[in-house]
Formats: structure tokens, C-alpha cells, sequence
């Protein structure tokens, strides 16, 4: 009974001390501000701005190695794995095939569509090579989700956040703060603002430098460029044509050889998430694509256009579905074909700033919500705080966090999974896979959560220091 | 906020089983006031109730006829000096001072001004922008109280302000406090060395294991001195014949002697001190003796504690 009386007085006091403040605002910003200035220039000393150099490259440096020692291994691979195709094919039907490896979006290239044959002896269709194009860019973006707010902004919340308090009292200068007006809330709260300033900043360091190594490789509209006479290119002209889940999409080819070139095939090929609206008429051949347009004879540089009209049947989120441009045409000594496959969308394509966008603000709610957390966990463990603030980040943001219950979302991690997520799959085309493995839904509450959570983290953490007696014989403890 | 300075009814503190403060109380009305006693005493504790850092577990503890715990107001009119260092050491005193001095509200120009101001009052004015870590230790004590008045306060709370600082150093700071004082204001100061403080007030209040062991002025203490037993040293010809005479009249419990260093020492345990020393004199020309040397061996202030114990329980 006395305990609750207690916590009682003090959240009462709790209640004095904030309508106080409100109060007199401009003693309550001088006396902050006081605090958040003093404690800026405590955190640029040489030890402190080492961490943060090293919070703010550690995501750059992994991002350099993803980009320039990991990615060219996978490209590599793929084209290998395209090379090894193609030599199967020409056994087969003795048939020249260029794929361009490093333009647009190959996934889904192995999907046959519903009903398709193939004859003994003909051509297989290409398996699925690994993802590059806009599956390259979903995985950089976990990539530096993972690198920026989820361990970045961690650490860097983590160095500044956890030993506030602890820090205060291991030197004893507590006592001067607490001997103040009010002196003990603008102390927690001065040092909470600068560990979210501290370690968001180094975030956007790392996530922005990071986000700028990687770059985006994924483009709705498709050109195929090579060696070949003839140059492809498929491109999404609109997100909608008046009716609901229709789009329109423009397949051009140019000549640019000197000479006339005769017997052009345009043809495509759709996975089974939407129907061709104009061309549903047209069958399929062997390799599973409809016939677009026959062109007789293209003079040199000139340039054939025709429009596709797709339907979406299957969309699930923001996307359509792939649609692949075939090009056939007759060339000495073995015919020429060109395949090459875009993912279709329904809204705007995702842009690169967008990512970026997405990402930093997620780096921004997680420099708020773990800056809180690891402050309650050091107001509650002064004596131990780093080792608390550890142990809570293991077991709980990275064990718990991928439960696939309900129970992980009470973690931030699950929060700020969430939030990108929302973002990106909205504007951006994150695809659902992503999601499932990331373990999250979309909901666009997610800062709201946040912020609720990092207030009573920080009331929480004020009760505890108004209420605790930091004094000669609880210092030496710590 | 009326009332006397400070109200103390039956205050007990405790830390788990150790007890830091045993049922105090005590009024006091505004001035200066010493509080004396050993280490361990509970000294630093009574200070803690004061500022509010503590609350009692019995009793009721009134600063300004307020409750000081987390009390803003309060805090606003009480500057503290605690007994340990704490100060940050990458900062320079000017910039911790004036940090302190914003938190009660000056804009930071005023607080800068009103900080350089206080910083060279208690001498500082040619280390005040170096950084903490190289100043001495009375360097820093000078900094802790400069922080402490720095706002202005009515009533300035002390643990051991004098520590660390040289014979200088503690006259200046005692002029200061002494201003501080005659300008109408009150002070509470801690120590455990009797004479620090004794420049200060005459107000003292005697404190040992908790308690309130004495409360007066610097004459009623040394009174008190006088009239507890104690212990006399005498270094003189015919040692058991001048011990014989003193017992004859009374005037001491036990008289022992003992040979130190070659020389025969007197050793006399007394209740009267002061009848003791008057009669003495005395009796050493009228008997002839030669007394070449004589102290008293527990005049320190723990061994007045220890009288004032041992009567408090009851023991003489």
C-alpha cells in the first residue's frame, strides 16, 4: 500500500515538476538547452568522436564490401549461369540468344505461363538466375536497414543512452544536478536529446553514404543495349489507363545498323499475375510468349513502336507482375533472339531519394525509441547498465523481435521493420517476400507507436531518478 | 516560505540495517552553524536531509518551514557543497559553473557574467578556463564553493569545505563565508576538525553515531572539554609523590606512572579538567616539583565524542 502511495507522490511530483516547466518555458528551454549544449560539447571529445566516426562508417564500410566484393561475385555468377544456358540452347535448336545480364530485371524469366507445351527437342525455357535489378535494390535496402537503424543507431543509442545516469553517479557529479531546480529532469532529458542527436547522426551518415555506394540499379523502362543490330526497349508509360488495373506499356526496337533488316518478331511473354487486354486473342508458341508484331522490314535507324495493354488479374501490393520482351529476327549464320523482363507496377516506380527518405526516418525512430529504452534500463540498473542494455538487445530486439508471434511486437525492432516496410512497399515495391521474412504487417501507426513508447520510457525513467536515493552509499555501489 | 531555518523532529535515517541519522531533532533559526563530529558520524547524511537528497524514514525534516525533497523552490534558495569532488574533469570551471547557474534560470550571458563574477571571488580568476583535471585540490574545493553561491542563495549548505585547502586558502574562503554571513544570510558546514569552523560561527552542534550529542556556542563546547573526563600527562621529578598529593585531594580518579623513553611520565585521569589545571599550579611550587612537561593526551574532538558517548549510554 505504501508502495503505491509512493509511486503515487512521485508521478504527482512527476506532474509539479512538468507543469512547472510548462509554466515558464523560457526558463524550462534556457535551463534544457543548458544542459544539451554542455553535454554536446562532453560527447565531441576525442574518445567519443572515435565512436562516432565509427557508428557513422561501419555502415559505409560493409555497404563498399556488398557493392564492389560481394555484388560483381553474384554477377559473375549469373552470367555464368546465363553463358551455360545459352550453350544448351544452341545445342538445341542451334540458335544464337543474347541476353544482356546487366539491364533490368531477369527474376520470373523461368515462369511458364498456364497452358504452355514444350515439344521434345526445343528449347527450355531459362531458369530463374539469382535476383538482380529491383530485387538487388530490396536487398540493399535490408541491407542498410539492418547496418543503419537496426545496429548503428543501436550502438550508437546503446554508448551515449545506457550510462547517462550511471556515468553521473560513478563521478558524483549527480549530486550538483540534483541540487538544482528541476535539475535532475533537464539532466535526463538534456541527455536523452543528445543521444538520439548523437546517434542519428551518425545513422545518416552511414545510411546516406551507404545508400550512395549501393545506388539503384532497377529502371521501369527497359534497354537492352549489345552488340546486336537491333535495339530493344520496353517501357511502363502510366500506372493506369482509365479502367482500374490496366497499364499501358510501349515496346520499341530501332535499327541501328546500316543496313535494312527484314522479318523482326516482336513478341512477349507475362507471368500468370495479369492477362495481355489487347492481345489475349493471340496464342502462345513453345516458349510460352504472344506474338506482338511482325515488322516486314525496319530501314536503318528506324524505329517501330507499339503499345501492350496489360491487365491485372493477381496484383498483390504494389506490384503487377514481370513482363518479359522477346525479339526475333534472322541473322547470318544462326537467327538472333533478345529476351529481357521488367517488373510492372502499379504506382510510381521506386525512386532511389524515396529509399533514402524511408531509411533515414526509420533511423530517426529508432535514435528515439532505443535512446529511451537504454535510458530506463541504465535509471534501473545504474550499476550494471551496459551489461542490462546488452542483454536486453540480444534477447528481446534480436531473439524475440523474430518470433513469429504476437509477443515480437512489442519490440522496437518489429516497429521499425514494420514502419520501412509500409513505406516501401507502398511507394517503393518492396515485395511481400521481404516482408514475410522480415516478420512484419504494414501499418502506418508505427511512429505513433514509437513515440508513445519512448514517452513512457522516459516518464518512466524520471520516476525512477525522483524517486531513487542517489546518495554517498548508492554511489559507491556503482 | 517562513518558519525557522531549519526544523528537525525525530529525524531517523537508515541505510538497510546501518543507521546514518538516530532520532534527531533540532531547531535552529537563521545564522551560521558548525556541525561537528567524527567520520561517520552522519554528518553527510543530515546534509542529504536537508537538500532533499534523502528522505527520513521517521520524523519530519523542514528547511524554510518546507519539505525540501524535490522541493524546486527550496532548491532555488540553497546552495550545496558536497564533501566529494564530482566535478567534471574535461570542462573548465568557468563553463561547469556557469552550467549549474543556467539550470536556475539566467539566460547564459548573465549566468557567464554572474559565474566569472563568483569565480573570482573565491580566486580562481587565473585557472578558471583551464580544464578541471589540472587543477590541485584546493583548486577544485574553490570552484565547488563558487558553484554554491553562484545563484545567490539564502541559506548555503557545506561538507567539509576546507578540505584540501592550505592555511591561505582556508582564511580567504573563511572571509568569503564570513561575508557571505554578515550579508544576512545562513550557513549549515560540516567538519570533523573543530577549529576549521570555529573562525565562522560559534553555533556548533556536536554529532556522533547519528545523534545529537551537544548543541552551543564555541565556549559552552569548550566548557563541556573541560568537564569530561580526560586524560593528563605529566613529565616531572618525584612523579609517585606529586600523583600521591593529587589524589589526596581529590582532584584526580587514578594517577599511574610509567617510564617512557628513559623518563618517568605521570599519568592522571581526571572528571574536572578545569579544577585540575587552576589547582595544579599550586600545588607544584608549594611541594617544589619540577614539572618539565605536561599535555593533555585526548583533547581531540573524538575523544569528546567518546565522553559524550559513553554519558549518553550511560557509562559515567
Amino acid at each position: 500500500m505504501s508502495l503505491v502511495k509512493n509511486l503515487a507522490l512521485q508521478v504527482l511530483t512527476l506532474l509539479k515538476h512538468l507543469w512547472a516547466l510548462v509554466c515558464d518555458l523560457s526558463g524550462f528551454s534556457r535551463g534544457l538547452l543548458a544542459i544539451i549544449r554542455f553535454e554536446i560539447k562532453r560527447v565531441t571529445t576525442p574518445g567519443r568522436a572515435f565512436w562516432w566516426v565509427f557508428v557513422a562508417i561501419f555502415p559505409i564500410v560493409i555497404a563498399c564490401l556488398l557493392r564492389y566484393v560481394v555484388e560483381p561475385q553474384v554477377r559473375e555468377n549469373i552470367q555464368n549461369a546465363v553463358i551455360h544456358q545459352q550453350m544448351m540452347i544452341e545445342q538445341n535448336q542451334n540458335q544464337q540468344i543474347i541476353v544482356p545480364a546487366t539491364s533490368g530485371d531477369q527474376s520470373g524469366m523461368g515462369q511458364l505461363p498456364p497452358g504452355a507445351q514444350l515439344q521434345p527437342g526445343q528449347a527450355q525455357p531459362m531458369a530463374a538466375p539469382p535476383p538482380i535489378g529491383s530485387n538487388r535494390d530490396q536487398l540493399y535496402t535490408v541491407a542498410l536497414y539492418l547496418l543503419g537503424p537496426s545496429i548503428a543507431c543501436m550502438l550508437g543509442a546503446l554508448l551515449i543512452a545506457a550510462p547517462a545516469i550511471a556515468s553521473e553517479l560513478e563521478q558524483h557529479s549527480w549530486i550538483y544536478l540534483a541540487t538544482r531546480p528541476n535539475g535532475v529532469f533537464f539532466l535526463v532529458a538534456g541527455k536523452y536529446i543528445v543521444a538520439v542527436m548523437w546517434a542519428f547522426s551518425a545513422t545518416l551518415i552511414g545510411v546516406t553514404g551507404g545508400a550512395m555506394i549501393c545506388g539503384q540499379e532497377y529502371n521501369s523502362a527497359l534497354s537492352i543495349p549489345g552488340p546486336q543490330k537491333l535495339q530493344l526497349s520496353l517501357s511502363q508509360l502510366n500506372s493506369s489507363v482509365g479502367v482500374d488495373d490496366e497499364f499501358a506499356l510501349t515496346m520499341s526496337v530501332t535499327n541501328q545498323s546500316q543496313s535494312a533488316i527484314n522479318d523482326v518478331q516482336l513478341r512477349v511473354r507475362h507471368t500468370y499475375e495479369f492477362k495481355l487486354t489487347d492481345l489475349a486473342e493471340k496464342k502462345r508458341d513453345n516458349r510460352g510468349s504472344r506474338l506482338v508484331e511482325s515488322i516486314a522490314t525496319l530501314g536503318p535507324g528506324e524505329t517501330k513502336s507499339v503499345d501492350i495493354r496489360i491487365l491485372a488479374e493477381k496484383a498483390t501490393g504494389n506490384q503487377v507482375g514481370r513482363i518479359t520482351a522477346m525479339m526475333d529476327y534472322p541473322e547470318t549464320p544462326s537467327p538472333v533472339s533478345v529476351v529481357e523482363s521488367i517488373q510492372i507496377f502499379k504506382e510510381s516506380p521506386p525512386t532511389f531519394f524515396w529509399r533514402v527518405v524511408i531509411l533515414i526516418a526509420t533511423a530517426f525512430f529508432a535514435a528515439i525509441a532505443y535512446s529511451a529504452l537504454y535510458l530506463v534500463i541504465g535509471a534501473l540498473f545504474p550499476a550494471r547498465a551496459m551489461v542490462f542494455c546488452v542483454a536486453y538487445t540480444i534477447g528481446a530486439e534480436g531473439i524475440l523481435s523474430m518470433l513469429p508471434a504476437v509477443v515480437n511486437r512489442l519490440t522496437v525492432q518489429y516497429r521499425l521493420r514494420s514502419f520501412l516496410f509500409h513505406h516501401l512497399q507502398d511507394g517503393s515495391g518492396v515485395s511481400e517476400g521481404v516482408g514475410d521474412a522480415l516478420l512484419v504487417t504494414g501499418g502506418a501507426d508505427q511512429p505513433l507507436w514509437i513515440l508513445i513508447h519512448a514517452a513512457i520510457c522516459l516518464g518512466v525513467s524520471l520516476l525512477i531518478v525522483l524517486s531513487r536515493e542517489f546518495t554517498t552509499a548508492a554511489e559507491s555501489d556503482v | 516560505m517562513s518558519g525557522p531555518l531549519i526544523e528537525l523532529e525525530h529525524v531517523t535515517k537508515l541505510y538497510g540495517t546501518v543507521i546514518g541519522v538516530n532520532d534527531f531533532t533540532a531547531r535552529l533559526e537563521p545564522g551560521a552553524y558548525g556541525l561537528v563530529g567524527p567520520n561517520g558520524a552522519g554528518k553527510s547524511t543530515l546534509l542529504n536531509l536537508l537538500t532533499g537528497q534523502l528522505v527520513p524514514n521517521r520524523g519530519r525534516v523542514r528547511v524554510f518551514g518546507a519539505n525540501p525533497n524535490q522541493n524546486s523552490e527550496l532548491l532555488s534558495k540553497t546552495g550545496f557543497c558536497p564533501g566529494y569532488e564530482g566535478l567534471y574533469s574535461t570542462t573548465s570551471g568557468l563553463d561547469w559553473v556557469t552550467l549549474l547557474l543556467q539550470l536556475h534560470g539566467p539566460p547564459y550571458r548573465a549566468a557567464r557574467a554572474r559565474a566569472q563574477e563568483c569565480m573570482e571571488l573565491v580566486g580562481m580568476e587565473h585557472g578558471m578556463n583551464r580544464p578541471i583535471s589540472t587543477y590541485s585540490r584546493g583548486m577544485r574545493q574553490r570552484t565547488k564553493l563558487a558553484q554554491a553561491m553562484a545563484h545567490k542563495p539564502t541559506l548555503m549548505i557545506l561538507d567539509e569545505p576546507f578540505s584540501g585547502l592550505d592555511p591561505v586558502g582556508r582564511a580567504e574562503m573563511t572571509a568569503v563565508l564570513r561575508e557571505f554571513v554578515e550579508e544576512g544570510n545562513s550557513i549549515v558546514i560540516a567538519s570533523h576538525v573543530l577549529h576549521e569552523i570555529e573562525a565562522l560561527t560559534d553555533n556548533f552542534l556536536l554529532i556522533c553515531g547519528g545523534r545529537l550529542l551537544a548543541s552551543g556556542t564555541a565556549a559552552e563546547v569548550n566548557q563541556l572539554l573541560f568537564e569530561t573526563p580526560s586524560e593528563v600527562e605529566l613529565t616531572c621529578d618525584r612523579p609517585e609523590y606529586l600523583g600521591g598529593v593529587l589524589l589526596q585531594q581529590e582532584l584526580v580518579r587514578s594517577a599511574s606512572v610509567i617510564t617512557r623513553d628513559g623518563a618517568e611520565i605521570l599519568i592522571l585521569q581526571t572528571l574536572n579538567a578545569r579544577e585540575l589545571g587552576t589547582a595544579l599550579p599550586g600545588i607544584i611550587a608549594d611541594h617544589s616539583i619540577n614539572v618539565v612537561r605536561m599535555t593533555t593526551v585526548d583533547e581531540s574532538l573524538q575523544a569528546l565524542f567518546n565522553s559524550l558517548m559513553k554519558i549518553h549510554r550511560g557509562e559515567q
